[in-house]
């Protein structure tokens, strides 16, 4: 027996159109969309200092009132961690518009992840920075602490019968790892199936980067206007089939996968999750007929006693601009901008903790090679208050007109300060965390 | 001749760390690529971003079977993508970045080896 899952998110902020086209080209039984990103918790945990009833990721509600008809309609479940920091609010949403259209979903969320108000209960080594060692700084309130949970909580929520499955932090695959466990009955300790149901939940995490998007092969054949998104098949014994729908643009080749394979991985031979540490270092591809590749060779071995978690803490602010300079002499004109810009936020006062230029153009991202034509000044600074932060942003529209010539104000507007959020991954304790699972009925 | 000739690849980001993968084309290419593509040429190559920019950044690893490496930077992202000054502050184009690497001379006399 074969499931066929689709990814159609790839991240908050992808095609809107992308699941109502996979559902209207493709064939496959349950429909994932990835949301969160690592700081995206931090950001849906600010905007719920302002709203309570705020959290989740906002897109997910009009998606799910476009597509909701079709997916139930074909008997497709939806799991997404959309839900944020605030899956229940997220699922209220879910159930009001669902009433809007005259359906009845079974709305589950899964949640627990969140531990922002208990921080202060865990021993300190436990919170130590998983690569640095370093200590969580005391003094920084934490903004967001959510732990990583795996496939199970969300392969329950389907066994309640959920139709809609609203996550809060879930290790990316796990979208894909829960439906799996669920049909094909693994159970905890079969590692490696495990292990490659996660491998292919990751190769469709990221929707269309592993279609032919961001593709450093023949990228120029690639349909993107109306690319694909992927679709894993898994059999009962982990192997994979990777697809797309036939009438979609994109490719699915042993080098559009390999590629998406090794995005955001480290060691091959032990991908970490919740689940299962996945060792596919001698993963073998083979592509089995046009857009269709098969993937086998992957083998799982037990999970450690931990979950992955990440923290974030507020630690000064950060600011950047923009500015054109045209021929001739743009990369001098620029620097010249860059030392006006760095000298005058010294002359106002402002604590820089750091100070960043680089010319776009001219060698910003690999290093300076050749004059260019025009060139785009980036200037970025990191301060310790919102204050400073703000007062750099009014220093730079003086360049207009009394700065080098030929320039042209590439932001629109004064350039607005954003909090530097903090990353802080640890590994904390599975038994601190209890994974709640509840299902609406309709 | 460039790196991207005779193979493709892909970056991203596990906090400060960039991983940086190479896949060869065609499965003869990658002992050259094992040969050629050293933890310190990736250190000396990627120095301007690296926070310590030596050999004890640099993590190499192979999958032979995809006639691929994957390399981890440590560090090498300015903190990454919620801290990071600069414009790629998640490692996006740093594969592209090697693949334009000249390896003119060393493909050549791997091939008379």
């Amino acid at each position: 027996m074969t499931v066929r899952i689709a990814n159609a998110q790839g991240f908050w902020g992808d095609a809107q159109d992308a699941p109502r086209r996979m559902l209207s080209t493709g064939n496959f039984d349950y429909l994932t969309l990835d949301y969160l990103a690592e700081v995206t918790m931090a950001v849906l945990s600010r905007q719920q200092n302002e709203n309570p009833e705020k959290g989740f990721a906002t897109d997910f509600p009009p998606l799910v009132e476009d597509i909701l008809e079709e997916s139930m309609s074909q008997g497709i479940p939806i799991i997404t961690n959309a839900g944020g920091i605030n899956p229940e609010a997220c699922r209220d949403e879910i159930l009001s518009i669902s009433r809007g259209l005259g359906l009845e979903p079974a709305v589950a969320t899964v949640s627990g992840d969140d531990f922002r108000d208990k921080v202060g209960e865990f021993e300190a080594k436990d919170l130590r920075h998983a690569y640095s060692d370093q200590p969580l700084p005391p003094e920084k309130g934490v903004v967001s602490a959510n732990a990583y949970f795996g496939a199970f909580p969300i392969a329950d929520a389907l066994e309640n019968g959920a139709d809609v499955v609203v996550t809060g932090r879930v290790v990316d695959a796990a979208l894909a790892l829960g439906p799996l466990v669920f049909e094909h009955g693994w159970t905890y300790d079969q590692y490696d199936r495990l292990a490659r149901g996660l491998i292919a939940g990751h190769i469709i995490e990221c929707g269309a980067q592993a279609t032919g998007g961001n593709f450093l092969g023949a990228w120029e054949e690639i349909k993107f206007e109306t690319i694909g998104f992927p679709i894993a098949a898994v059999d009962d014994a982990g192997k994979i089939e990777i697809t797309k729908p036939s009438e979609t643009g994109g490719r699915v080749s042993r080098e559009t996968i390999s590629e998406q394979l090794l995005y955001e991985v480290g060691d091959p031979e032990n991908y970490h999750s919740p689940d299962v540490i996945a060792d596919f270092s001698d993963v073998r591809m083979n592509e089995v007929e046009s857009d269709r590749v098969e993937i086998r060779g992957i083998r799982g071995k037990p999970p450690t006693d931990r979950y992955k978690a990440s923290l974030h803490y507020q630690d000064g602010w950060l600011i950047n601009t923009s500015i054109v300079y045209s021929n001739p002499d743009a990369s001098e004109k620029a620097e010249r901008a860059a030392s006006y810009l760095e000298s005058r936020t010294e002359t106002a006062g402002i604590d820089c903790r750091r100070f960043h230029s680089e010319l776009i153009g001219a060698g910003a991202l690999h290093n300076r090679e050749f004059d260019a034509e025009e060139v785009v000044l980036r200037v970025a600074i990191e301060t310790p208050t919102r204050d400073e932060a703000s007062k750099f942003g009014t220093l730079v529209a003086p360049l207009g007109l009394g700065g080098p010539p030929a320039i042209t104000l590439f932001n629109p507007g004064r350039p607005r300060p954003r909090p530097k959020l903090a990353y802080h991954p640890v590994l904390v304790p599975k038994r601190e965390f209890d994974p709640k699972v509840e299902v609406v009925e309709p | 001749m460039k790196l991207h000739e005779i193979a493709h690849g892909r970056s991203g980001d596990k906090g400060n760390k960039a991983n940086v993968a190479i896949i060869a084309y065609d499965p003869v290419d990658f002992p050259f690529l094992c040969d050629y593509l050293t933890e310190e040429r990736i250190a000396t190559y990627f120095r301007s971003v690296l926070d310590n920019p030596s050999v004890d950044s640099v993590a190499r690893y192979e999958l032979p079977n995809l006639a691929a490496l994957n390399f981890l930077l440590d560090d090498a992202l300015d903190g990454g993508a919620g801290e990071s000054l600069r414009v790629d502050t998640q490692g996006k184009t740093y594969a592209a970045w090697l693949l334009r690497k000249d390896i003119s001379e060393a493909y050549a006399a791997y091939q008379t080896d």
